[in-house]
Parts: structure tokens; C-alpha cells; sequence
């Protein structure tokens, strides 16, 4: 049983260049290279996509146009015409964290999102940029987001601090969803598809039920790529969403 | 004897035993709806690929509820979880600084429990509300 190795090694960042900066480990790791092909493959993807901007576009182009066409009417829907000064900001999550989703996909390579440090800064930056923009935008008005209309002046204040939690709560979930979903489905891939061989070397009778993993690892490899995209598609509506409070902080 | 359309031009192209239309070529002429023959055959050649798009759209449709639905699923799921996991954090951060061991984590706690629970309630008017007028989702309705 050689080959059935810890499930959870696919996950450790391994130093490819060490490098020391006054203290602080700055090295190469394979989360570094993984990240710079991730953002070769997006830009280098649109630039071929768009290098020829055809009226009537070949098929590479026509996937740069569906990606563009999706986020931005996903942008529209939710913020609305004065939510696309944020757009590049969602495109370029949308399309870096689709790509890093579905390159994990690969057998053998690392995935940048399965890393909870990745994805905790992505939604640091989203909220942010919520608040930021929304305190620049509206000054102490941001502040009606913690205020729902309609409620009692009694109860306002308890329902000011509930508020305030599902607004901490917010870059937490964010932040922690898209970490957990593709960790766990890598995961679950590992460990049934290390069933195939350690029921192949159990025993006869063992070994006649090993193709049962081998069928429900190739059902879980569908369902993960549907989880890569829904949580990348999930990610960059949520990001509209809390974008939208910063502009509207009324309820 | 029988005659052929061309010796009887009157009559137009029927059969001369059944008096039913042959769609025979009358004086060279096609009779009737038969010169737009390729048109109808184009016509009718679209409503079969408008009625195939439709079922396939319909399916498409069923896949995307699908999946929206996972989405909103676990969205509930992890804004419940975090929203707790926060509260107890904040209590927790506030009892160390000031002290007040377990007041302020039991109080975070609830009012992080709360949060959840709020936000699932939002969540589920919006996802109801939006299956009702089958509109895109539309951010903070603030039901509660």
C-alpha cells in the first residue's frame, strides 16, 4: 500500500527558493509558482483572447467574451450602473479564482484557494474595500447599514450590535467558504480514490469491490468541478453584494 | 381515356379518376402554395430547432437551479457557522482585555447566534423572493 499516501499532503506549501528578508521568510514556495501561473494563465488567456478583437470572434475569444459578459451583468444586476468602477476589482477575482479552482484540478498540482491565508486576504480585501469606499462615499451614513428602517428606537441598539456581528461575520464566511469547500473536495477525492488501492491489495473478495471508489471518485471529480466554479461564481456575487451595501448603506 | 393535365388546362393538376390535387407541374407552373415549397420546409425546419433549444433551455434551467440552490445552501450554512464562530471570538478577545471571564463570551456567543440566525432568515426571503418573480437576485430587501 505504497501508494496510498496521506490525504492531506497535496496541501503542504513546500519551499522551492529560500530567501530571508531582515527575519521575515519571503521564500519561493510552490503556492508562489502556482500563484504566478494562475495569473499567467488569466492574463495570457484574455490577451490571446483579445488579441485580434474580431467582429465575429473564433473560439478563444468567445470564451473572453462570455467571462466578461457574465461577470458584468452579474455586476450589473446586483450594484447597478454606478457598481462598474468596481468591475476590474470583480473580474479579476472572478477569473484568478476560477482559474487557481480549476488548475487545482489537475492531478498532481498544487491548489492556491485550498489555502485559508489566500482566501482570508481575498475577503479582506472585498470588505475593505466595503469599508473604505463606503465611509469615503457616505461618510457616517455607512453607519445606517448597522441600522435597519422600521425598527423600535427601544430595540435598536441590540439589533445595531446583531448587526454588527453578521457584519464582522461577513469577511469570516467569505473567507472561510471557498477554503473549506475546495479542501474538503480535494480531500474526499484523495481518500476515495485511496480506497481503490487499498481494497485492491485486501484481499479477494475485497479487491471485487474496488471499482465501487473508483465510480465514486470519478462522480466526486464532477461534483468538484461544479464546486470550483459555483464557489468562484459565489464569490464574486458575494463580493457585488457586500460592494452594493457600500453604496447603498440603507437597508 | 386518361388524360394527361397538360391536354386539359381548365381542370389544373388533379388526378382525373379521385379529383384530388396531384402537384404536378400545370403548364410548366407550380399550382398553388407549391412555389413556396422551400419556404415552408425552411419554416418548418426552425420551429423544430426553436422546439429542441427550448427543451434543452429548459433543462439548462433546471441545472442552474440546481446549482443556485447549492449556493445558497452553503452560503446559509457558512454565514450561520462564521457568524457564531465570530461572536465567540469577539467575547472571548473582550474577556481576555477586560477581564470579565465568562460574561463576555456568553453574550457574544448569543448575540453572534442571533446574527446567524438573521442571516439565514434574509437569506431565505431573498431566495424565496426571487424564485416568486423569477428575478435576478436583488441585494438587501431587509425583511427582518
Amino acid at each position: 500500500m505504497m501508494w496510498v499516501e496521506s490525504p492531506i499532503k497535496q496541501f503542504e506549501v513546500k519551499t522551492l527558493l529560500p530567501l530571508q528578508v531582515s527575519g521575515i521568510d519571503l521564500s519561493f514556495t510552490n503556492a508562489s509558482l502556482y500563484m504566478i501561473l494562475v495569473a499567467a494563465v488569466v492574463v495570457g488567456g484574455m490577451w490571446f483572447a483579445s488579441r485580434k478583437a474580431a467582429v465575429v470572434p473564433d473560439r478563444v475569444q468567445s470564451v473572453g467574451e462570455v467571462l466578461h459578459g457574465f461577470v458584468y451583468k452579474m455586476v450589473d444586476d446586483t450594484v447597478g450602473e454606478e457598481g462598474m468602477k468596481f468591475f476590474p476589482l470583480v473580474f479579476s477575482l472572478f477569473t484568478f479564482i476560477i482559474t487557481a479552482n480549476l488548475i487545482g484540478m489537475i492531478p498532481h498540482s498544487f491548489t492556491v484557494t485550498s489555502q485559508i491565508v489566500v482566501t482570508f486576504m481575498f475577503a479582506m480585501l472585498v470588505i475593505g474595500t466595503v469599508i473604505i469606499y463606503g465611509v469615503w462615499k457616505n461618510g457616517f451614513g455607512f453607519l445606517k447599514l448597522f441600522a435597519p428602517s422600521g425598527v423600535p428606537p427601544l430595540l435598536l441598539p441590540l439589533v445595531a450590535l446583531i448587526e454588527v456581528f453578521s457584519f464582522i461575520s461577513r469577511p469570516v464566511s467569505l473567507g472561510i467558504r471557498l477554503f473549506a469547500n475546495i479542501l474538503a473536495g480535494h480531500i474526499m477525492l484523495k481518500v476515495f480514490a485511496g480506497f481503490v488501492g487499498a481494497m485492491l491489495t485486501g484481499g479477494a473478495l475485497v479487491a471485487l469491490l474496488s471499482p465501487l471508489p473508483l465510480v465514486l471518485t470519478v462522480a466526486v471529480t464532477a461534483l468538484e468541478f461544479l464546486v470550483c466554479i459555483l464557489q468562484a461564481y459565489v464569490f464574486a456575487l458575494l463580493t457585488c453584494v457586500y460592494l452594493n451595501d457600500a453604496l447603498h448603506p440603507g437597508h | 381515356m386518361v388524360s394527361s393535365p397538360r391536354d386539359n388546362p381548365t381542370r389544373g393538376a388533379t388526378d382525373p379518376h379521385t379529383d384530388e390535387p396531384t402537384g404536378k407541374p400545370l403548364n410548366g407552373h407550380r399550382v398553388g402554395q407549391q412555389g413556396n415549397d422551400p419556404l415552408t420546409d425552411l419554416q418548418r425546419r426552425i420551429a423544430e430547432q426553436q422546439a429542441a433549444r427550448a427543451t434543452e433551455a429548459e433543462k439548462a434551467d433546471t441545472g442552474g437551479n440546481l446549482s443556485r440552490g447549492m449556493g445558497t445552501g452553503g452560503r446559509m450554512a457558512a454565514d450561520f457557522v462564521s457568524a457564531i464562530l465570530v461572536g465567540a471570538a469577539v467575547g472571548w478577545g473582550f474577556d481576555q482585555w477586560l477581564g470579565t471571564t465568562p460574561w463576555g463570551i456568553i453574550s457574544c456567543f448569543l448575540l453572534g447566534f442571533c446574527a446567524g440566525i438573521l442571516g439565514v432568515i434574509r437569506l431565505a426571503q431573498r431566495a424565496q423572493t426571487s424564485q416568486r418573480d423569477a428575478q435576478p437576485e436583488q441585494a438587501g430587501p431587509g425583511g427582518a
